[in-house]
């Protein structure tokens, strides 16, 4: 590691530069805008070899690149003996008490930082100490969740807490200022950091992380809902609802110990502040595009209306993982085909989530879709949109879709559910904006009806989604420049390092 | 052992004298049937060798008493990774991963009693006609004890005692008929008690071997049961070493003769225990298996914390009421024995009856330990088990010593280090039983430490 701390330590979780997506894109635009400045990555993995290498050519002016990951290396996986009880503290733990009123105690504040911060829990001691399973025993279970089976609660609070002590542990590279890409793990890093060194952080929250992690919580098949009764039913466990505090209380804590706390649209700001966020921190910097060659003001043919027999060519541009709800939007491609003609491309990687995409091929097999539907794979932005007529969103969750600018800066217009920022990117934000008129459809989440709705909408009515492109056009050019962000971040940057 | 509790719970649930009986003698028969046979072999032979003409009696008996002495001790450590490897493997239903490790231990232990029988004939001094039986019978004996391990790992007394009970006899009559041979003279005695335990030997490996599947995996080794359960191994070690270092105190400080009346003493004074033993054997395949496998079946069925506390709690009163039930009945039979000792000491064994008395005592309070030992093993509690066999090895070693021999107080050494160990063995488990749940889960390993 070197001494000399850099300029920006950027702190990411499951992002750049090993996994492909908007934040990315967005992180490399941000180091790609500051030649001058110095930065540090630190990225949070789930365990070593999860990512092969960097699918981004990081610039030069990133001095280092470390890795902390939530769980060990896999090694000693396997082994089967009894661990003994490590000797008993003189002191009682301040990690393991801070632990406690992450869980019990509503209060965020210095000193439950000050705890956390000093480090003073090994994870073997988490593992097989006494004073740990007294706090499990004595203090938690019963009040978190007293329904759920004690082995269960047991082995999710090991899972919980050994990334929680890792990430703890883990050296961050020195900086004049700490910026998380996320709240979760890299919000805590960021505060821990920031609360030892006392330099600033600041906290960009694309998505919502509390907030996406409790949707994929109430999905999640790996936790065991409790049986009742009736032999086909369950009653969802409180273990649920136990990981969904936990990660509301790290996005407190970023919250916390952040000097700036950046969102991309007015709708998150507000779910920002309902989850405990300061006003007088939150800052909206919207996200941007460089205009795309075909599309600069000016220069840009016309969107061609085609005949309503044509098939409407419908792209769907994102990684395919459960948050982008993909299943949803092949259901609402097999009801709309039944009315107009369509083509539809599923642009983008299908490894980060394997087994998801191999979900969805086959939903598309068995809906009889293949020569419909096709998965192409990733592509250069500049070969996407020239070939689409319409972009369809169909997350669960988003912050404000990098997608959706391109898209608009390519003339496309976009159908997308309404999440993060995306009825706002669609309708306008302000009265100026949504004069521009709408550069698309919103549909409700989960909802293939919906969604086969907009798409035959757009199908059956080329000069409306025409006047859509337009609108789009004028609204990214308008309000998402690319140099716009740079300049905000640069000031940003420039006061928190000073 | 497999299916044995449910007969015996069977036998017990019909609530008559005879069942209760029956489900008790059964107990006797697997926890002491090899070694009572083996018992019953020698005394049969001692007390008939005078009347049918078998000469070399004194020399033959200790060759055969050191030959089991040093097989024991430095067997057990193999014996018991031998034989938790058979478990574990036929726990994860693995069987055929037994045959080619026991081939290959029978290989390397063939040539290993060999050394050590050799070397415990040159150490005693006997003459080269009378060492050449008696390391054959050390092989003989040690493969025995590799083969009732895995035999016990297994799962399978039948096998054990069948070939026991066919071997005993064999002793008898080889001995009664080659020990009066002009030809062999004394050797006749030895190679006449070796043919019954060789008799026995091919019936243990033929049972064995036939219980094992035949599309064994080549492959397999035991090797890594080794490191894995090495505390296990020295724990064995230490407590075999127990039983038998106070007979080598008192052969290195009175000699030989003292030696063979302390040791003949100490056989008959053990056989106090079998009632204890039988009892144990009942108590631990019934109520406190039930209760053992409640209490860790409960961990994986959703049980609560209240549940699990409550059958923790369950289980620690069982354990307690076992060993209360094993003191009260081993301290109703020693007080029994020790009310007839000095009407037997003059007849089947000589020396003096306060060395019996001491001895029989001794063997009430190890019974004690022994059973809170084996507790400690069904808990995977090795490092306390470790702990309280070496406390009997050195306990018995230095009481032994400071008491010296010849002495009238001979076996108090032993009764002394057996209450120290059985009260070590006691507190270890009480302690650790207190923290059962703790223990349950804070031991469990995190797949990905580093």
């Amino acid at each position: 590691m070197s001494s000399e701390p850099v300029d920006v330590t950027l702190i990411l979780e499951g992002t750049y530069p090993y996994v492909a997506g908007g934040v990315s894109t967005w992180v490399h635009q941000i180091l790609g805008a500051y030649p001058d400045r110095k930065f540090a990555l630190m990225h949070i993995g789930a365990h070593p070899g999860a990512y092969e290498k960097p699918i981004f050519d990081v610039p030069a002016n990133v001095a280092e690149l470390s890795e902390v990951h939530c769980r060990g290396n896999d090694a000693t996986g396997g082994r089967a003996e009894m661990v003994d009880a490590p000797p008993p503290r003189e002191s009682p733990s301040r990690v393991l008490s801070a632990i406690r009123r992450l869980h019990l105690n509503d209060k965020i504040d210095d000193a439950l930082l000050s705890d956390l911060a000093s480090g003073d829990l090994s994870v073997h001691e988490l593992l097989h100490g006494d004073e740990t399973f007294r706090l499990i025993r004595d203090e938690l279970y019963d009040r978190l969740c007293g329904g759920a089976p004690f082995m269960d609660f047991f082995w999710h609070f090991r899972a919980m807490h050994v990334p929680l002590l890792r990430i703890l542990a883990a050296p961050v590279p020195a900086a004049k200022c700490y910026h998380a890409v996320s709240t979760g793990y890299a919000g805590l890093i960021g505060a821990i950091a920031s609360h030892r060194t006392g330099r600033p952080l600041c906290v960009t929250e694309h998505g919502l992380y509390a907030r996406e992690r409790e949707m994929e919580l109430a999905r999640a098949s790996w936790i065991k809902d409790l049986p009742t009764r009736e032999a086909c039913a369950a009653r969802p466990s409180p273990l649920r609802g136990f990981w969904s505090q936990y990660f509301r209380v790290l996005s407190r804590i970023a919250y916390h110990q952040a000097t700036s706390l950046v969102t991309l649209s007015e709708a998150n700001r507000r779910k920002q502040l309902a989850d405990g966020a300061d006003p007088r921190k939150i800052t909206v910097v919207p996200n941007g595009v460089k205009p795309l060659p075909l599309a600069i003001p000016g220069t840009a043919p016309e969107p061609i209306a085609k005949l309503p027999s044509a098939p409407l060519r419908v792209g769907f541009v994102g990684r395919v993982v459960p948050i982008k709800d993909v299943i949803t939007l092949v259901r609402a491609v097999a009801i709309a085909k039944e009315k107009v003609p369509l083509e539809v491309s599923m642009i983008g990687p299908q490894d980060e989530d394997a087994s998801y995409a191999r979900r969805c091929e086959h939903l598309v097999e068995t809906l009889g879709l293949m020569d419909v539907i096709k998965f192409v794979g990733p592509k250069p932005r500049e070969e996407i949109y020239a070939n689409l007529d319409v972009v369809v969103l169909t997350s669960l969750s988003e912050g404000q879709p990098l997608v959706m600018l391109e898209a608009y800066a390519a003339g496309v217009p976009v159908i997308a559910t309404d999440v993060g920022a995306c009825r706002e990117l669609i309708e306008g934000g302000d009265a100026a904006d949504r004069k521009l008129g709408p550069s698309g459809i919103c549909t409700r989440v989960a909802s293939p009806h919906e969604t086969a709705d907009a798409l035959c909408k757009m199908a059956t009515d080329p000069v409306r989604r025409m006047a859509m492109g337009k609108a789009g056009l004028a609204r990214v050019t308008s309000r998402y420049q690319l140099q716009d962000v740079v300049a905000r971040y640069d000031s940003l940057y420039a006061q928190l390092a000073a | 052992m497999a299916g044995i509790g449910w007969r015996l719970e069977r036998m017990l649930d019909r609530d008559s004298l005879g069942s209760t009986l029956g489900a008790f003698l059964t107990g006797v028969a697997v926890t002491s049937g090899p070694w009572l046979l083996t018992t019953f072999v020698l005394v049969a032979l001692r007390v008939s060798a005078l009347g049918t003409g078998v000469v070399g009696v004194p020399q033959a008996e200790l060759v055969i008493t050191v030959v089991y002495a040093v097989v024991i001790v430095v067997s057990a450590p193999i014996d018991i990774v031998l034989s938790r490897y058979a478990s574990d493997r036929v726990y994860a239903g693995e069987r055929n991963k037994i045959a080619a490790p026991l081939r290959t231990l029978l290989a390397v232990c063939l040539i290993g009693f060999t050394l050590v029988g050799g070397i415990a004939m040159t150490v005693i001094g006997v003459p080269l006609e009378v060492a050449v039986p008696g390391t054959l019978l050390a092989e003989v004996v040690g493969l025995q004890w590799l083969l009732l391990s895995a035999a016990g790992g297994l799962s399978s007394p039948a096998i054990i005692l069948r070939a026991f009970a066919l071997g005993a006899p064999v002793s008898v009559i080889g001995v009664i008929f080659l020990g009066r041979s002009e030809v062999l003279g004394q050797l006749g005695y030895l190679y006449g008690y070796g043919a019954g335990q060789v008799v026995t030997l091919a019936l243990l490996m033929y049972g064995t071997f036939r219980a094992l599947p035949e599309d064994e995996d080549e492959t397999a080794s035991v090797a890594p049961a080794f490191r894995k359960y090495w505390l296990l191994a020295a724990a064995a070690a230490a407590f075999h070493a127990g039983l038998w270092v106070d007979k080598l105190m008192v052969y290195a400080l009175g000699g030989a003769r003292l030696a063979s009346d302390y040791a003949a003493a100490a056989a008959l004074a053990w056989l106090s225990v079998i009632p204890a033993c039988a009892y144990l054997f009942v108590r631990i395949e019934t109520v406190f298996h039930d209760r053992f496998q409640a209490y860790y079946a409960a961990l994986h069925t959703g049980a609560s914390l209240r549940e699990l506390e409550g059958l923790a709690g369950d289980l620690r009163v069982e354990v307690g009421r076992t060993l209360r039930g094993v003191a009260a009945v081993q301290g109703t039979v020693t007080l029994l024995c020790v009310a007839i000792a000095p009407s037997i000491a003059g007849r089947v064994i000589t020396g003096d009856v306060g060395v019996l008395i001491s001895l029989l005592i001794g063997a009430a309070f190890q019974v004690v330990a022994v059973s809170s030992i084996l507790l400690l093993y069904y808990f995977d509690m090795r490092r306390e088990a470790f702990v309280a066999a070496v406390t009997q090895l050195c306990a018995s070693a230095a009481a032994t010593a400071l008491i010296g021999a010849p002495s009238p107080m001979l076996g108090l050494g032993y009764a002394i280090a057996c209450a120290l160990t059985g009260g070590v063995a006691i507190v270890l488990l009480q302690h650790r039983l207190g923290g059962l749940l703790e223990r349950t889960f804070q031991g469990q390993p995190y797949a990905t430490e580093d």
